[in-house]
């Protein structure tokens, strides 16, 4: 047995393609063209997206792991990506009916969605949430005041 | 929140400096020392921290964040060359630094930047 009570961050990555509308109720017709340009075409488009989800806690002294890798994939695929894969988010995510499903949104609802289930898997607790709209785009929630 | 966007340019450099002999540059810096100067594809991330529009679902409206960070960082710099255009030696380290002073400059009424990330080569990245 080695005692090693340092946390670590542990880092899972999956993936899921999903269509989306960007398209506020709040705003005009005019207004969501102009603030959201091509993500307001009636009939949405999609991305393939990158989520990663980063998990803090101290590395268990027989297993030597924060958390148990199998229980964190099984965890993403009942939560995540059975859900979102092949999906339009604005329709078939009861969330975002009347919420603009956009990067920002998305990484709230996740962190809101893991961060209970993360916590029930060990002694360990949710560190940082991160979706990759693109290769070219990321939103992060990350643990901090508030969180 | 924090948003991340992914900015590319391409720029030569050569890293030499005054306040070192010609044998210490070569001695410091290697072959990046040589006289004529070589270049990068770099790549610049620029992460933004603030709170989300709720009408929009946005922290920032693309296009415009787009526009503002060609005009303050990417059309300076862009197959330019870095030592004509930075002051002091064109370091990872001190392009990070500077870049973020201009983008900071630039989104002094807008979100703030949490972070930039300069991508020198895949091997090397610079975070100020």
């Amino acid at each position: 047995m080695v005692n090693d009570s340092a946390w670590v961050r542990i880092q899972r990555t999956v993936r899921f393609s999903a269509a989306h509308r960007y398209h506020s109720e709040q705003l005009s017709e005019e207004e969501n063209r102009r603030v959201f340009g091509k993500c307001n075409r009636p009939h949405g488009h999609g991305h393939n997206y990158r989520l990663d989800v980063g998990v803090d806690g101290p590395v268990d002294a027989v297993t030597g792991m924060v958390i148990n890798l199998a229980d964190l994939d099984a965890l993403l695929k009942e939560k995540v990506v059975e859900p979102l894969d092949h999906s339009f988010l604005n329709y078939d995510v009861e969330h975002f009916a009347h919420i603009v499903p956009t990067c920002e949104n998305l990484a709230s609802w996740l962190w809101e969605l893991l961060e209970e289930p993360v916590a029930s898997l060990g002694n360990c607790r949710l560190a940082v949430v991160r979706v990759w709209e693109s290769e070219e785009l990321f939103a992060e929630v990350e643990r901090g005041e508030g969180r | 929140m924090r948003l991340a966007r992914l900015y590319r340019f391409e720029a030569a450099h050569r890293l030499h400096t005054p306040w070192l002999t010609e044998r210490e540059n070569e001695e410091v810096y290697g072959k990046c020392a040589r006289v004529g100067g070589h270049g990068h594809n770099y790549e610049i991330w620029v992460v933004f921290e603030g709170e989300v529009d709720p009408r929009t679902g946005l922290l920032l409206e693309r296009e415009a964040v787009d526009r503002r960070v060609r005009e303050a960082l990417i059309e300076r710099v862009d197959h330019h060359n870095l030592d004509e255009v930075v002051e002091g030696v064109t370091t990872g380290e001190r392009l990070a630094r500077v870049f973020r002073r201009w983008l900071e400059a630039a989104f002094t009424d807008g979100p703030a930047i949490e972070r930039v990330e300069l991508v020198e080569t895949p091997r090397n990245r610079f975070v100020a």
